[in-house]
């Protein structure tokens, strides 16, 4: 069971680059809430509190969106659409927040982690993860965190594709071609002399 | 080295490197890469320089990206040459670099022989950068 985590956030009417940026030294972060249905409501967020919920939800882990409205607190379960940061400096710039349907299926990507030793890298291959993340398409709820492939029985050549992987329960790989994630690629001695010389 | 194959016009204003980069400022196909901290003018041979640097600390297998392209000239002109006269010759190819712009990414080996290749890469530049990881979800 995953872990039910919140954001509070506070609707803004300012808009625009100067306000925005008024936002940031203020170490508030600007950003806009908004669904399938076609609300939208830009809001603000404190860094801290932001970063945070970052690390532990990633893109993939609906958490409660408390927006801090005139009437009361609204709860909408969210996902961490995109974040923009700052080209040199740690800072986040903007957030998007999609609110999410609980009983809609939803497309989210999700990354893809590789576990043991193939069998391939043991007789001298070497193993590639031709894709970081893979998309995949469930309800909100059942949204894996990673995408965990064991290669360990990977020999040289041999790869592992997006229908072959083994999701969670009412998880489905999205995918038009079936295309390879992690392989073993087995260099030959022709193809190291060519690559030692560039 | 790095140069444009054909140019429409041989030589180009200077111009000016104001604000951070917007585009290329994330790691987007390696596993880790080399960003630049302030701007400045990189040449062909400094690029060059620091992808032999790269390519000789991880041997092989692994990719290298460059994501940078020397596509301003520069010109010179000759010593001992009173000013006027018009502008010097081509010598050169520099790209420009702003604050944030990532230069090269490695994907494929090991991150420690990684970040130790991209530190040796960092000694060829002359500008400030910084070792950048890409960033899961």
């Amino acid at each position: 069971m995953k872990e039910q985590l919140s954001l509070a956030v506070k609707p803004r009417s300012a808009k625009g680059k100067g306000a925005c940026r008024r936002m940031r030294v203020e170490s508030l972060v600007p950003g806009i809430f908004y669904d399938s249905k076609g609300t939208n409501i830009p809001v603000m967020v404190s860094e801290l509190p932001l970063t945070k919920l970052r690390e532990k939800t990633g893109s993939s882990h609906v958490f409660d969106l408390v927006i801090e409205t005139e009437d009361g607190p609204q709860t909408r379960p969210s996902l961490i659409w995109n974040v923009q940061r700052h080209p040199t400096k740690p800072r986040i710039t903007h957030v998007d927040f999609y609110g999410v349907d609980l009983d809609k299926v939803i497309r989210v990507s999700v990354p893809v982690v590789v576990t043991g030793k193939a069998k391939g890298v043991v007789l001298g291959g070497k193993l590639e993860i031709f894709r970081d993340m893979i998309e995949v398409e469930c309800l909100p709820l059942s949204v894996p965190d990673q995408v965990t492939i064991d290669v360990t029985q990977l020999d040289p050549n041999e790869n592992i594709s997006v229908a072959d992987l083994v999701l969670p329960e009412g998880v489905k790989a999205v995918f038009d071609d079936d295309y390879a994630v992690v392989g073993v690629v087995y260099e030959t001695e022709e193809e190291d002399k060519g690559a030692a010389t560039s | 080295m790095l140069a444009p194959n054909k140019t429409k016009f041989r030589k180009m204003q200077k111009g000016r490197l104001r604000g951070p980069a917007t585009r290329g400022a994330s790691v987007s196909f390696g596993e880790v890469g080399i960003k630049a901290m302030e701007h400045g003018k990189l040449t062909s041979q400094q690029i060059e320089a620091a992808r032999v640097a790269i390519m000789r600390h991880i041997k092989r297998g692994g990719k290298v990206w460059i994501r940078i392209f020397p596509d301003h000239p520069i010109t010179e002109k000759p010593a001992e040459v009173r000013q006027g006269k018009g502008k010097g010759a081509p010598v050169g190819w520099y790209a420009a670099v702003k604050p944030g712009r990532v230069l090269y990414e490695i994907k494929g080996v090991d991150m420690d022989v990684a970040k130790t290749a991209l530190t040796r890469a960092m000694h060829k530049l002359p500008i400030k950068t910084k070792i950048v990881v890409k960033e899961v979800a």
